[in-house]
Protein backbone atom coordinates (compact mmCIF):
# COMPACT_ATOMS: atom_id res chain seq x y z
CA UNK A 1 0.00 0.00 0.00
CA UNK A 2 1.45 3.73 -0.56
CA UNK A 3 1.46 5.14 2.72
CA UNK A 4 -0.40 8.09 3.71
CA UNK A 5 -3.27 7.03 0.94
CA UNK A 6 -6.90 7.29 2.22
CA UNK A 7 -8.13 3.97 1.98
CA UNK A 8 -10.99 3.97 3.52
CA UNK A 9 -12.86 5.88 0.92
CA UNK A 10 -12.29 3.37 -1.58
CA UNK A 11 -15.07 1.31 0.19
CA UNK A 12 -18.45 1.16 -0.93
CA UNK A 13 -21.24 3.09 0.77
CA UNK A 14 -22.81 0.33 2.83
CA UNK A 15 -19.36 -0.03 4.34
CA UNK A 16 -19.01 2.94 5.55
CA UNK A 17 -22.17 3.16 6.96
CA UNK A 18 -21.59 -0.23 8.63
CA UNK A 19 -18.55 1.12 10.45
CA UNK A 20 -20.73 4.69 11.15
CA UNK A 21 -23.73 1.75 12.72
CA UNK A 22 -20.70 0.44 15.65
CA UNK A 23 -20.98 3.85 16.82
CA UNK A 24 -24.53 4.21 17.29
CA UNK A 25 -25.93 5.14 20.81
CA UNK A 26 -22.84 7.95 20.31
CA UNK A 27 -24.31 11.27 19.27
CA UNK A 28 -21.08 12.82 19.80
CA UNK A 29 -19.15 10.08 17.90
CA UNK A 30 -21.73 10.54 14.94
CA UNK A 31 -21.34 14.60 14.54
CA UNK A 32 -17.77 13.65 14.59
CA UNK A 33 -18.64 11.54 11.52
CA UNK A 34 -20.41 13.50 9.86
CA UNK A 35 -17.66 16.56 10.03
CA UNK A 36 -14.90 14.09 8.32
CA UNK A 37 -15.61 14.91 4.65
CA UNK A 38 -18.68 15.62 2.31
CA UNK A 39 -18.80 12.13 1.43
CA UNK A 40 -19.65 10.78 5.03
CA UNK A 41 -21.68 13.81 5.79
CA UNK A 42 -24.18 12.75 3.24
CA UNK A 43 -23.91 9.29 4.86
CA UNK A 44 -24.21 9.78 8.30
CA UNK A 45 -27.58 12.53 7.52
CA UNK A 46 -29.17 9.42 5.40
CA UNK A 47 -28.54 7.04 8.30
CA UNK A 48 -29.81 9.72 11.05
CA UNK A 49 -33.35 7.95 12.52
CA UNK A 50 -33.72 9.64 15.34
CA UNK A 51 -33.96 13.84 16.11
CA UNK A 52 -34.55 15.26 19.56
CA UNK A 53 -34.02 18.63 20.16
CA UNK A 54 -33.89 20.13 23.54
CA UNK A 55 -34.73 23.85 24.39
CA UNK A 56 -32.73 24.89 21.38
CA UNK A 57 -33.85 28.41 21.49
CA UNK A 58 -33.27 28.30 17.70
CA UNK A 59 -35.96 29.41 15.08
CA UNK A 60 -38.39 27.54 13.15
CA UNK A 61 -36.55 28.00 9.87
CA UNK A 62 -33.16 26.95 11.79
CA UNK A 63 -35.23 23.50 12.79
CA UNK A 64 -36.80 23.27 9.46
CA UNK A 65 -33.16 23.74 7.93
CA UNK A 66 -32.13 20.68 9.85
CA UNK A 67 -35.17 19.11 9.19
CA UNK A 68 -34.29 19.01 5.53
CA UNK A 69 -30.57 17.53 6.25
CA UNK A 70 -32.06 14.17 7.71
CA UNK A 71 -34.30 12.93 4.78
CA UNK A 72 -34.40 9.62 6.74
CA UNK A 73 -35.53 10.48 10.00
CA UNK A 74 -38.02 8.21 11.49
CA UNK A 75 -38.28 10.23 14.88
CA UNK A 76 -38.83 13.87 15.82
CA UNK A 77 -38.80 14.97 19.30
CA UNK A 78 -39.01 18.53 19.98
CA UNK A 79 -39.35 19.70 23.85
CA UNK A 80 -39.48 23.17 24.62
CA UNK A 81 -38.91 22.51 28.27
CA UNK A 82 -42.00 24.23 28.97
CA UNK A 83 -43.81 23.70 31.93
CA UNK A 84 -47.22 21.32 31.70
CA UNK A 85 -49.84 23.71 32.88
CA UNK A 86 -52.30 22.35 35.02
CA UNK A 87 -55.92 23.38 35.51
CA UNK A 88 -56.25 25.26 38.94
CA UNK A 89 -59.99 24.90 39.57
CA UNK A 90 -60.87 23.88 35.85
CA UNK A 91 -59.32 26.99 35.07
CA UNK A 92 -55.27 27.81 33.74
CA UNK A 93 -54.14 30.51 34.97
CA UNK A 94 -52.51 33.75 32.65
CA UNK A 95 -49.18 32.88 33.48
CA UNK A 96 -49.34 28.81 32.24
CA UNK A 97 -51.57 30.01 29.08
CA UNK A 98 -48.97 33.37 27.63
CA UNK A 99 -45.66 31.77 27.11
CA UNK A 100 -44.92 33.81 23.74
CA UNK A 101 -41.39 34.04 23.90
CA UNK A 102 -40.88 30.32 23.80
CA UNK A 103 -42.86 29.86 20.98
CA UNK A 104 -40.11 28.03 18.49
CA UNK A 105 -41.24 24.86 16.30
CA UNK A 106 -44.20 26.28 14.20
CA UNK A 107 -44.99 26.23 10.51
CA UNK A 108 -41.58 26.38 8.88
CA UNK A 109 -40.50 22.95 10.41
CA UNK A 110 -43.60 20.85 10.20
CA UNK A 111 -43.95 21.80 6.44
CA UNK A 112 -40.16 20.74 6.22
CA UNK A 113 -40.88 17.20 8.27
CA UNK A 114 -43.76 17.20 5.78
CA UNK A 115 -41.93 17.26 3.03
CA UNK A 116 -39.23 15.98 3.66
CA UNK A 117 -39.26 12.79 6.27
CA UNK A 118 -41.52 10.61 3.97
CA UNK A 119 -40.85 7.59 6.82
CA UNK A 120 -41.80 9.63 9.95
CA UNK A 121 -43.22 7.14 12.44
CA UNK A 122 -43.04 9.33 15.16
CA UNK A 123 -43.69 13.11 16.32
CA UNK A 124 -43.50 14.18 19.79
CA UNK A 125 -44.32 18.19 19.49
CA UNK A 126 -45.94 18.29 22.81
CA UNK A 127 -45.66 21.79 24.43
CA UNK A 128 -45.15 23.19 21.40
CA UNK A 129 -47.55 26.09 21.51
CA UNK A 130 -47.07 27.41 17.94
CA UNK A 131 -48.34 23.97 16.74
CA UNK A 132 -51.78 23.38 15.87
CA UNK A 133 -54.09 22.09 13.13
CA UNK A 134 -52.74 24.18 10.26
CA UNK A 135 -49.04 22.91 10.70
CA UNK A 136 -50.03 19.50 11.06
CA UNK A 137 -52.20 19.19 8.45
CA UNK A 138 -48.39 18.95 6.68
CA UNK A 139 -47.54 15.37 8.84
CA UNK A 140 -50.79 14.64 7.31
CA UNK A 141 -50.16 15.38 3.90
CA UNK A 142 -46.80 13.52 3.76
CA UNK A 143 -46.07 10.97 5.95
CA UNK A 144 -47.33 8.47 5.26
CA UNK A 145 -46.07 5.73 7.93
CA UNK A 146 -47.10 7.97 10.69
CA UNK A 147 -47.80 5.96 13.82
CA UNK A 148 -47.24 7.63 16.98
CA UNK A 149 -47.94 11.24 17.73
CA UNK A 150 -47.88 13.23 20.22
CA UNK A 151 -49.06 17.10 20.75
CA UNK A 152 -50.37 17.12 24.08
CA UNK A 153 -50.58 20.94 25.37
CA UNK A 154 -50.86 22.16 22.08
CA UNK A 155 -53.41 24.24 22.56
CA UNK A 156 -54.14 25.22 18.82
CA UNK A 157 -54.97 21.57 18.23
CA UNK A 158 -58.34 20.78 17.10
CA UNK A 159 -61.06 18.80 15.57
CA UNK A 160 -59.29 19.58 11.89
CA UNK A 161 -56.13 17.87 12.99
CA UNK A 162 -57.61 14.17 13.80
CA UNK A 163 -59.54 14.48 10.66
CA UNK A 164 -56.61 15.17 8.61
CA UNK A 165 -54.38 12.98 10.14
CA UNK A 166 -57.29 10.14 10.22
CA UNK A 167 -57.18 10.53 6.15
CA UNK A 168 -53.60 10.59 6.01
CA UNK A 169 -51.88 8.71 8.31
CA UNK A 170 -54.17 5.36 8.21
CA UNK A 171 -51.51 3.37 9.94
CA UNK A 172 -51.63 5.36 13.52
CA UNK A 173 -51.49 3.44 16.51
CA UNK A 174 -50.82 5.81 19.39
CA UNK A 175 -52.65 9.11 19.67
CA UNK A 176 -51.56 11.43 22.74
CA UNK A 177 -54.22 14.99 22.76
CA UNK A 178 -53.60 15.00 26.69
CA UNK A 179 -54.44 18.75 27.15
CA UNK A 180 -55.66 19.63 23.77
CA UNK A 181 -59.29 21.43 25.33
CA UNK A 182 -60.37 21.84 21.51
CA UNK A 183 -60.97 17.71 20.39
CA UNK A 184 -64.10 16.62 20.57
CA UNK A 185 -66.67 13.74 19.06
CA UNK A 186 -66.60 15.54 15.79
CA UNK A 187 -62.63 15.09 15.44
CA UNK A 188 -62.48 12.02 17.52
CA UNK A 189 -65.21 10.21 14.82
CA UNK A 190 -63.91 11.69 12.07
CA UNK A 191 -60.41 10.09 13.32
CA UNK A 192 -61.20 6.62 14.51
CA UNK A 193 -63.43 6.22 11.06
CA UNK A 194 -60.42 6.08 9.23
CA UNK A 195 -57.79 4.59 11.71
CA UNK A 196 -59.14 1.54 13.04
CA UNK A 197 -55.45 0.39 14.30
CA UNK A 198 -54.96 2.92 16.61
CA UNK A 199 -53.85 0.88 20.10
CA UNK A 200 -53.27 3.40 22.63
CA UNK A 201 -55.23 6.96 23.33
CA UNK A 202 -54.49 9.53 26.05
CA UNK A 203 -57.13 12.28 26.33
CA UNK A 204 -56.06 13.76 29.87
CA UNK A 205 -57.87 17.07 30.39
CA UNK A 206 -59.95 16.96 27.35
CA UNK A 207 -62.68 19.04 28.70
CA UNK A 208 -65.03 18.02 25.04
CA UNK A 209 -64.26 14.53 24.89
CA UNK A 210 -67.47 12.03 27.05
CA UNK A 211 -67.51 8.92 27.67
CA UNK A 212 -69.46 8.24 24.34
CA UNK A 213 -66.42 9.22 22.54
CA UNK A 214 -64.51 6.48 24.55
CA UNK A 215 -67.16 4.05 23.97
CA UNK A 216 -67.33 5.02 20.03
CA UNK A 217 -63.52 4.92 19.97
CA UNK A 218 -63.32 1.54 21.90
CA UNK A 219 -65.78 0.06 18.86
CA UNK A 220 -63.72 1.25 15.86
CA UNK A 221 -60.52 0.29 17.02
CA UNK A 222 -60.40 -3.68 17.86
CA UNK A 223 -56.85 -3.41 19.12
CA UNK A 224 -57.45 -0.50 21.33
CA UNK A 225 -55.88 -1.95 24.62
CA UNK A 226 -55.31 1.77 26.59
CA UNK A 227 -57.17 4.86 26.81
CA UNK A 228 -55.75 7.48 29.38
CA UNK A 229 -58.46 10.39 30.29
CA UNK A 230 -59.08 12.28 33.37
CA UNK A 231 -61.46 14.99 33.77
CA UNK B 1 -5.84 -39.20 -13.52
CA UNK B 2 -7.21 -37.88 -9.83
CA UNK B 3 -9.29 -39.43 -7.41
CA UNK B 4 -9.94 -36.10 -5.56
CA UNK B 5 -13.37 -36.95 -5.19
CA UNK B 6 -12.54 -40.04 -2.90
CA UNK B 7 -13.81 -39.95 0.11
CA UNK B 8 -10.58 -41.42 1.71
CA UNK B 9 -8.51 -38.65 0.17
CA UNK B 10 -7.74 -35.54 1.79
CA UNK B 11 -10.21 -32.40 1.15
CA UNK B 12 -10.05 -30.35 -2.07
CA UNK B 13 -6.70 -27.84 -2.09
CA UNK B 14 -7.36 -24.70 -3.78
CA UNK B 15 -4.49 -22.32 -5.12
CA UNK B 16 -4.52 -18.83 -4.80
CA UNK B 17 -2.06 -15.99 -6.55
CA UNK B 18 -2.03 -12.69 -4.98
CA UNK B 19 -1.25 -9.53 -6.51
CA UNK B 20 2.82 -10.13 -6.14
CA UNK B 21 2.27 -13.17 -7.73
CA UNK B 22 2.78 -15.31 -4.01
CA UNK B 23 0.86 -19.03 -4.34
CA UNK B 24 -1.36 -19.70 -1.83
CA UNK B 25 -2.67 -23.40 -1.25
CA UNK B 26 -5.90 -23.91 1.32
CA UNK B 27 -8.38 -26.77 1.57
CA UNK B 28 -11.57 -25.73 -0.17
CA UNK B 29 -13.27 -25.28 2.62
CA UNK B 30 -10.91 -22.11 3.94
CA UNK B 31 -11.73 -20.77 0.49
CA UNK B 32 -15.63 -21.01 0.79
CA UNK B 33 -15.40 -19.22 3.84
CA UNK B 34 -14.96 -16.45 0.99
CA UNK B 35 -18.68 -15.79 -1.10
CA UNK B 36 -16.10 -14.50 -4.10
CA UNK B 37 -13.94 -17.47 -4.20
CA UNK B 38 -16.98 -19.85 -3.48
CA UNK B 39 -18.44 -18.53 -6.40
CA UNK B 40 -15.50 -18.85 -8.90
CA UNK B 41 -14.18 -22.14 -7.55
CA UNK B 42 -18.30 -23.10 -8.70
CA UNK B 43 -17.44 -21.65 -11.87
CA UNK B 44 -14.19 -22.92 -12.94
CA UNK B 45 -13.53 -25.84 -10.25
CA UNK B 46 -10.45 -26.16 -8.10
CA UNK B 47 -7.99 -27.17 -10.75
CA UNK B 48 -7.09 -23.54 -12.05
CA UNK B 49 -5.03 -21.49 -9.65
CA UNK B 50 -7.09 -18.03 -9.15
CA UNK B 51 -5.97 -14.81 -8.88
CA UNK B 52 -6.45 -12.34 -6.93
CA UNK B 53 -5.20 -9.10 -7.98
CA UNK B 54 -5.80 -6.40 -5.80
CA UNK B 55 -4.64 -8.30 -2.33
CA UNK B 56 -0.75 -8.65 -1.38
CA UNK B 57 0.69 -11.58 -0.07
CA UNK B 58 0.86 -10.04 3.44
CA UNK B 59 -2.62 -9.32 3.51
CA UNK B 60 -4.19 -12.78 1.83
CA UNK B 61 -1.99 -14.24 4.31
CA UNK B 62 -3.77 -12.66 7.28
CA UNK B 63 -7.31 -13.07 5.44
CA UNK B 64 -6.75 -16.81 4.91
CA UNK B 65 -5.17 -16.87 8.54
CA UNK B 66 -8.71 -15.89 9.71
CA UNK B 67 -10.89 -18.15 7.14
CA UNK B 68 -8.75 -21.28 8.36
CA UNK B 69 -9.49 -20.93 11.71
CA UNK B 70 -13.03 -19.78 11.16
CA UNK B 71 -13.56 -23.23 9.23
CA UNK B 72 -12.01 -24.97 11.64
CA UNK B 73 -14.34 -23.79 14.50
CA UNK B 74 -17.25 -24.91 12.20
CA UNK B 75 -16.04 -28.62 12.12
CA UNK B 76 -16.39 -31.13 15.16
CA UNK B 77 -13.90 -33.49 16.32
CA UNK B 78 -14.81 -36.69 19.03
CA UNK B 79 -11.28 -36.50 20.33
CA UNK B 80 -11.72 -32.48 20.80
CA UNK B 81 -13.75 -30.18 22.87
CA UNK B 82 -15.80 -28.04 20.37
CA UNK B 83 -14.31 -24.11 20.36
CA UNK B 84 -16.66 -22.05 22.54
CA UNK B 85 -17.91 -18.75 21.18
CA UNK B 86 -15.42 -16.61 24.06
CA UNK B 87 -12.10 -18.40 22.85
CA UNK B 88 -13.83 -17.43 19.29
CA UNK B 89 -14.21 -13.51 20.36
CA UNK B 90 -10.61 -13.41 21.90
CA UNK B 91 -9.36 -14.93 18.51
CA UNK B 92 -10.79 -12.28 16.61
CA UNK B 93 -10.05 -9.24 19.33
CA UNK B 94 -6.41 -10.42 18.94
CA UNK B 95 -6.56 -10.73 15.27
CA UNK B 96 -7.92 -7.27 14.33
CA UNK B 97 -5.59 -6.03 16.62
CA UNK B 98 -3.19 -5.05 14.10
CA UNK B 99 -1.65 -1.50 12.91
CA UNK B 100 -4.54 0.66 10.92
CA UNK B 101 -2.71 0.61 8.29
CA UNK B 102 -3.31 -3.13 7.93
CA UNK B 103 -6.75 -2.73 9.52
CA UNK B 104 -7.54 -0.62 6.18
CA UNK B 105 -5.35 -3.01 3.74
CA UNK B 106 -7.72 -5.78 5.10
CA UNK B 107 -11.14 -4.13 5.26
CA UNK B 108 -10.39 -3.90 1.93
CA UNK B 109 -9.23 -7.29 1.37
CA UNK B 110 -12.78 -8.48 3.06
CA UNK B 111 -14.61 -6.51 0.77
CA UNK B 112 -13.30 -7.71 -2.15
CA UNK B 113 -13.66 -11.43 -1.37
CA UNK B 114 -17.00 -10.79 0.23
CA UNK B 115 -16.07 -12.24 3.92
CA UNK B 116 -19.30 -11.17 6.19
CA UNK B 117 -17.58 -11.73 9.53
CA UNK B 118 -14.51 -11.04 8.66
CA UNK B 119 -15.92 -7.76 7.57
CA UNK B 120 -18.26 -6.73 10.04
CA UNK B 121 -15.06 -7.45 12.62
CA UNK B 122 -13.28 -4.99 10.90
CA UNK B 123 -15.95 -2.44 10.42
CA UNK B 124 -16.32 -2.23 14.28
CA UNK B 125 -12.54 -2.76 14.91
CA UNK B 126 -12.44 0.64 12.67
CA UNK B 127 -15.05 1.91 14.71
CA UNK B 128 -13.41 1.43 18.05
CA UNK B 129 -10.54 3.66 16.39
CA UNK B 130 -12.23 6.86 15.38
CA UNK B 131 -14.69 6.59 18.80
CA UNK B 132 -13.99 9.37 21.32
CA UNK B 133 -12.08 11.21 18.38
CA UNK B 134 -12.99 14.49 16.68
CA UNK B 135 -12.85 14.99 12.96
CA UNK B 136 -10.02 16.58 12.23
CA UNK B 137 -8.12 13.13 14.25
CA UNK B 138 -10.26 11.28 12.48
CA UNK B 139 -8.76 12.63 8.79
CA UNK B 140 -5.63 12.68 10.20
CA UNK B 141 -6.13 8.92 11.17
CA UNK B 142 -7.72 7.56 8.01
CA UNK B 143 -5.74 10.44 5.56
CA UNK B 144 -8.67 11.95 4.39
CA UNK B 145 -8.77 14.89 2.60
CA UNK B 146 -10.95 17.34 4.40
CA UNK B 147 -12.94 18.89 1.63
CA UNK B 148 -15.34 21.69 3.62
CA UNK B 149 -14.76 25.09 2.63
CA UNK B 150 -14.66 27.29 6.16
CA UNK B 151 -18.32 28.20 5.80
CA UNK B 152 -19.97 24.61 5.71
CA UNK B 153 -18.05 23.45 8.47
CA UNK B 154 -18.93 26.46 10.57
CA UNK B 155 -22.44 25.56 9.54
CA UNK B 156 -22.61 21.90 10.15
CA UNK B 157 -20.88 22.77 13.66
CA UNK B 158 -23.47 25.33 14.05
CA UNK B 159 -26.43 22.30 13.34
CA UNK B 160 -25.02 19.25 15.01
CA UNK B 161 -24.67 21.42 18.00
CA UNK B 162 -28.44 20.67 18.50
CA UNK B 163 -28.82 17.81 17.19
CA UNK B 164 -28.19 14.31 19.13
CA UNK B 165 -29.18 10.99 18.42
Amino acid sequence: MVKGQDLINLLQDETLVEIMKYLDGRGIDRDAYSLVCKRWRTLESACRHFLTLDETGQSDAYLAKLVQRFPNLRQVCVDEGLPVPVPINGRLSHRQTLCPHMMRIGEGALIAIGQGCHQLRLLNVSRCHQVGDVELSNIAQGCLPFMHVDVSVCQNVGDTNLATLGTGCPLLKEVIYSHCRKISEVGLGQLVSKCQTIESSHMVYCSCVTSTDIATMSACCNSLNKVVVEK
Amino acid sequence: MHFQGSPNMAEKRVKLISSDNDEFEVDEAVAFESETLRNMIQDTGTNVPISIPNVSSDILAKVLEYCSYHAETMETHDDKPPITDAQIREWDADFVDVHPATLYSLILAANYLNIKNLLDLICQAVANNIRGKTAVEIRKILHIQDDFTYEEEMEIRRETKWAFD
